[in-house]
């Protein structure tokens, strides 16, 4: 399934209706990056598969007064809900674009950083897609992204599909080798070699574990780690019967991940990728 | 025709069986062949489809309910299968 038709019909209307609790366990992922980023104010920023617009708006922050950030996302639901969250905090300097960045036209060197969270790994065409937006940075602009390492190392991210799948309709399939998908990078050489051939310099892959601790009940975690998801639209369409019954089943193989106090504590397993464009054109061969 | 090679790593014949019980009596449709065996520390699975789209559809509508039940029965759900895409040359045999 293309990734166009999957977050406007499966997955997006989900993720923008649970836009802040759904943060809370996205944030762990990108905060790392968002650091080694180190926005300035002035600075020109794009944000690659902004979703809701959480990162856009702590981008944009970083880079008042004077910088400008745009949030790209193939999502129509998610750049709704990320333009409406803008109208609300009134961030300067912002603006959404709903769009593929695989064909996205960008003014070519115009941008200081490119910020991606976990969006790079489930391009259709990451070649192309990386290709644009090496293009799009300046000369020695910098590239800041994440990704989920191995299943093994997240294993927390399969118990909503499994858990749910026996209450709910027909899944949509599930991403085989070489398409993209959560673990499209696990391995660090498939990004390295991405960048490599896209024209990136000085790529460094970093291995970052954090603790994503969502609030509520694991019946609560449950529902969000569903809608997370691709049980997340067939979840929606589901009767509110086989919606609690697909809670409870997940809750319960969350249970490994319930301390003592009921919370959930999920452990996160992702890399942080930097890398460069070259200070000069003419070491960047005939890319 | 489509392969699927499905390897089960730290699978269990027994916990593979858990999931075929549940996968139910109907033979998929779509399904040209189907052999499983041990490998080492887990189970791998090689299925051979008329179509890519019979599998997709299998794994999205019993594969994935299946591995659901299963889990609510006692297999570790994080014992996550790693498929494998195969091209297969050449038609169905022409016996039955």
């Amino acid at each position: 399934m293309r990734q166009l038709e999957y977050w406007n019909e499966h997955a997006g209307e989900s993720w923008a209706e649970n836009a802040d609790a759904l943060e809370s366990i996205n944030a762990a992922s990108g905060a790392d990056a968002m650091r080694r980023a180190r926005a300035r104010p002035g600075e020109v920023v794009l944000d690659v598969g902004c979703g809701t617009g959480a990162t856009t708006l702590a981008l944009g922050r970083a880079v008042a007064p004077g910088g400008r950030v745009t949030g790209v996302d193939l999502s129509a639901p998610m750049i709704r809900e990320a333009r409406r969250a803008q109208a609300e905090l009134d961030v300067p300097g912002i603006e959404f674009l709903e769009a593929d960045v695989e064909l996205a036209r960008f003014e070519p060197a115009s941008v200081d950083v490119v910020f991606s969270r976990m969006c790079l790994m489930l391009l259709d065409n990451p070649a192309a897609g990386l290709g644009a937006l090496r293009r799009a940075l300046r000369p020695g602009g910098r590239l800041l992204a994440t990704a989920f390492r191995d299943i093994a190392e997240n294993p927390w991210l399969p118990l909503a599909v499994i858990g749910a799948a026996p209450f709910i309709g027909a899944l949509p399939p599930l991403p085989l080798p070489g398409e993209p998908g959560p673990f499209t990078f696990a391995d660090p050489d498939v990004p390295r070699a991405l960048l490599q051939t896209a024209g990136f310099v000085d790529i460094e892959i970093v291995a970052v574990d954090t603790a994503v601790t969502p609030s509520g009940s694991p019946e609560d975690v449950a529902a969000l780690l569903i809608q997370l998801g691709p049980a997340g639209g067939p979840y929606r369409r589901a009767t509110p019967d086989r919606r609690a019954r697909a809670r409870q089943a997940v809750a319960a193989l969350l249970g490994r991940f319930v301390d003592d106090a009921g919370r959930v504590t999920l452990p996160n397993a992702t890399w942080t990728i930097s890398a460069r464009r070259p200070d000069s054109c003419q070491h960047e061969g005939t890319r | 025709m489509f392969g699927v090679v499905q390897d089960m790593p730290a699978v269990s014949e027994a916990e593979y069986h858990l999931v075929e019980q549940h996968l139910g009596p109907d033979r998929p449709a779509g399904l040209v062949a189907h052999v499983s065996g041990p490998i080492d520390g887990g189970w791998r699975v090689i299925n051979v489809w008329h179509s890519e789209d019979d599998f997709r559809r299998f794994q999205s509508e019993r594969l994935l309910r299946a591995a659901g039940l299963a889990a609510q029965a006692g297999l570790d759900p994080t014992k996550a299968a790693r498929f494998t895409a195969l091209t297969v040359a050449g038609d169905e045999m022409p016996f039955q």
